[in-house]
């Protein structure tokens, strides 16, 4: 999916990060997918050559990655900065408490 | 394109568009829906998609309550796929680029990622999500079929079957004009699969190993049941060969089929045998006349029960015994079977019919009539009433007592005198017999004599309940082997409890079709065989080549053999010896 901003200013995030300790697994994933469907802003994962596009669980869960894998998180859209500590969060912790 | 090698159980050769059954049997429609459907399809998909969420979170709650939280997140989680956006928005996509059925889209879409996933199957977590999406497929055609799942027999062009293996429910409603072709993942040479294919004629190729995932419903695959290949996506010079050979091959049939039935079934000292035909749907009568069979040993009526959303009326059964009977002939036998099933596989049976943890040894068959009297006084009163079309007679199955065969013929004198009493016309001398396939009922086969006017002999099942070995289980079927010497043993004294008591042994299982085992049948004393109608021609030739005491001396020392691959090889080169070509 493409990295188009709507409106507003583009800003664009990159960072790098740990995947989950038990891995990139259907909690994380659905979690992750979730909260991302609830910005504007394209996130994109990428692990190595792969990337997923971070608002569907299906395609997170194909990145594969096992723990401890370095995964590259893009945020791209004008809300991508507030976007950035929550996603990042869910990735970091594993586990994503919805309440 | 991609050859696979499986087991050829069934010969010929087709071509032909795939139709994909899953592991569970889920029928999925290949067809395309019309353009001016692929919103209504889209519709179809959208209102699945929310039922399964509710679900989902219905099962979370549930979960939750009972568990904890812990465990119903994990439930959140399965039910994670339902709420993904893309995935759905991918599956819409292939309704409206292609106008697949929402069934069919959903299966195409989730095989393209179990593919993926197989293709990691080194990575742990590729393995768990396998899973996950098999369930999330499952979960959506589940809903998506609901009461109009679509049956096979609606499939409206000839296909070519695959599948992980059927189950005798699905056969049994297979639309034998549509279907050209058989080839599964699991299964042997004894397998339903098998058996459907020899009853049907078509090609059949089983035990290919793990192709499904490989393959979508509408593929053009080829079935060589010649040779056992599975061949995927052929290349054009493939499809232009396997063409050139099918035609070849349907004239030479023609041929065939014409020359055999003018043979008559008689040894060459002149001993006359009775060759019948083993059908399951009323269609086949016409196959066994085409091949010279004289009449029908076994008419399977399962088919008039599996999966229609009530029990067959009388007048269903009435209908589809009489179809039989006026195509048999007045003068030819009809041995109706009654029903030979477990009571899962009943519509009206859904909900409360108990899992059995052993179906085999479970209700079913005539045990479940005996619990069920309305089902089966239903299907008795039935086939009285077609017998005035013929020389129909009745079977039982799977008697295993002597009490139960009472039973049944009191219930089926019960049948007789109220359709005295309402002044309905049947034949009274409807002759009756039991089938003989479970060891109790061969050890007492001497009192069962008595009481009917005939044996048959299932094989298949004595076979596995003799040697406590399912067939269809890879893993022991070395050990069921209707040539064990346990199995002859009690076929001795089933023939020789028969030929007490003046009754005729029929043998119905595969053995008969069997042109190896001819010499010891015909010498343990049957002089009736039923098989599968494709058989018989080669049953005749090798007949006409025996003599009656020549077989009564292969029984002999059959019977005195220790091991079942002792018999095999002594009547494998027995019968090469007569006819070389038989004994392949």
């Amino acid at each position: 999916m493409g990295a188009t901003a709507v409106g507003g200013t583009s800003i664009r995030r990159t960072v790098i990060v740990a995947n989950p300790p038990d891995g990139l697994h259907m909690r994380p994933a659905t979690a992750f997918a979730k909260l991302a469907r609830g910005f504007r802003c394209a996130v994109t994962v990428r692990n190595g050559e792969k990337a997923a596009d971070g608002r569907s669980p299906t395609d997170l869960l194909m990145l594969f990655a096992p723990p401890g894998t370095e995964l590259v998180v893009e945020l791209d859209g004008e809300d991508a900065d507030i976007a950035l500590d929550p996603l990042v969060a869910i990735l970091t912790a594993g586990e994503y408490d919805p309440a | 394109m991609e050859i696979r090698r499986g087991i050829a159980v069934s010969p010929g050769i087709a071509i032909g568009p795939a139709l994909v059954m899953d592991t569970e049997g889920v029928r999925i429609r290949t067809t395309s829906v019309p353009p001016e459907q692929a919103a209504t399809e889209v519709e179809r998909l959208r209102a699945a998609v929310s039922a399964a969420q509710v679900e989902a979170a219905e099962k979370q709650v549930a979960l939750a309550e009972k568990f904890g939280q812990e465990i119903g997140a994990i439930f959140e989680a399965k039910g994670g796929l339902y709420q993904d956006e893309h995935l759905i928005a991918g599956i819409e996509g292939l309704i409206r680029a292609h106008h697949f059925s929402a069934e069919y889209a959903v299966s195409r879409h989730i095989r393209g990622v179990v593919k993926r996933l197989d293709a990691a199957s080194h990575m742990p977590q590729a393995v768990r999500l396998r899973g996950d999406f098999i369930d999330f497929e499952r979960g959506l055609l589940a809903l998506l079929g609901g009461d109009q799942r679509t049956p096979l027999p609606a499939v409206a062009e000839p296909v070519v079957v695959l599948a992980n293996d059927l189950t005798p429910n699905e056969t049994a409603e297979l639309d034998t004009n549509l279907v050209h072709a058989l080839a599964t993942e699991s299964g042997g040479s004894t397998s339903h699969t098998a058996i459907l294919a020899g009853a049907l004629e078509i090609p059949a190729v089983v035990g290919v190993g793990p192709f499904l995932t490989d393959v979508s419903g509408a593929d053009v695959v080829i079935v060589d049941g010649n040779n056992g290949y599975l061949i995927l996506d052929p290349d054009d010079a493939t499809l232009t060969r396997y063409r050139e050979a099918r035609r070849l091959e349907r004239t030479k049939s023609g041929e065939h089929r014409v020359t055999s039935r003018n043979v008559p079934a008689v040894t060459r000292d002149g001993v006359r045998l009775t060759l019948l035909g083993n059908i399951e749907f009323p269609g086949e009568a016409r196959h066994c006349l085409d091949r010279g069979a004289e009449g029908v040993g076994l008419y399977r009526t399962e088919f008039l029960y599996v999966h229609k959303s009530e029990d067959p009326t009388e007048e269903d059964h009435f209908r589809a015994y009489r179809a039989v009977l006026e195509e048999i002939g007045p003068d030819k036998p009809v041995v109706v079977r009654t029903l030979d099933l477990g009571g899962d596989k009943f519509a009206n049976a859904t909900g409360r019919a108990a899992q059995e943890k052993n179906p085999f040894l479970g209700l079913r068959s005539v045990r479940l009539c005996l619990r069920n009297l309305p089902l089966f006084k239903t299907q008795l009163r039935a086939i009285l009433r077609a017998s005035v079309y013929g020389d129909l007679r009745i079977m039982f199955p799977m008697i295993a007592t002597v009490m139960e065969l009472r039973q049944c013929k009191s219930i089926l004198r019960e049948v007789q005198e109220d359709l005295e009493e309402s002044g309905i016309p049947f034949k009274p001398d409807v002759p009756v017999g039991t089938m003989i396939e479970v060891p109790s009922a061969a050890l007492v086969a001497d009192v069962l004599a008595k009481q009917v006017n005939f044996f048959s002999i299932g094989t298949n099942d004595l076979v596995q309940y003799t040697l406590a070995a399912d067939r269809n289980n890879e893993a022991v079927a070395d050990l069921y082997n209707a040539a064990d010497p346990a199995v002859l043993r009690l076929m001795d004294m089933v023939t020789r409890a028969g030929q007490a008591a003046g009754i005729e042994v029929n043998v119905c299982g595969e053995m008969s079709g069997e042109p190896v085992f001819a010499p010891l049948l015909i010498g343990l004393g049957v002089r009736q065989f039923s098989a599968t109608p494709r058989k018989i021609p080669d049953i005749k030739r090798v007949v006409s080549k025996l003599t009656v005491p020549d077989c009564e001396r292969v029984a002999a020392e059959c019977l005195r053999m220790e091991t079942a691959s002792e018999v095999t090889r002594f009547l494998r080169d027995y019968t090469r010896r007569i006819l070389p070509e038989a004994a392949d």
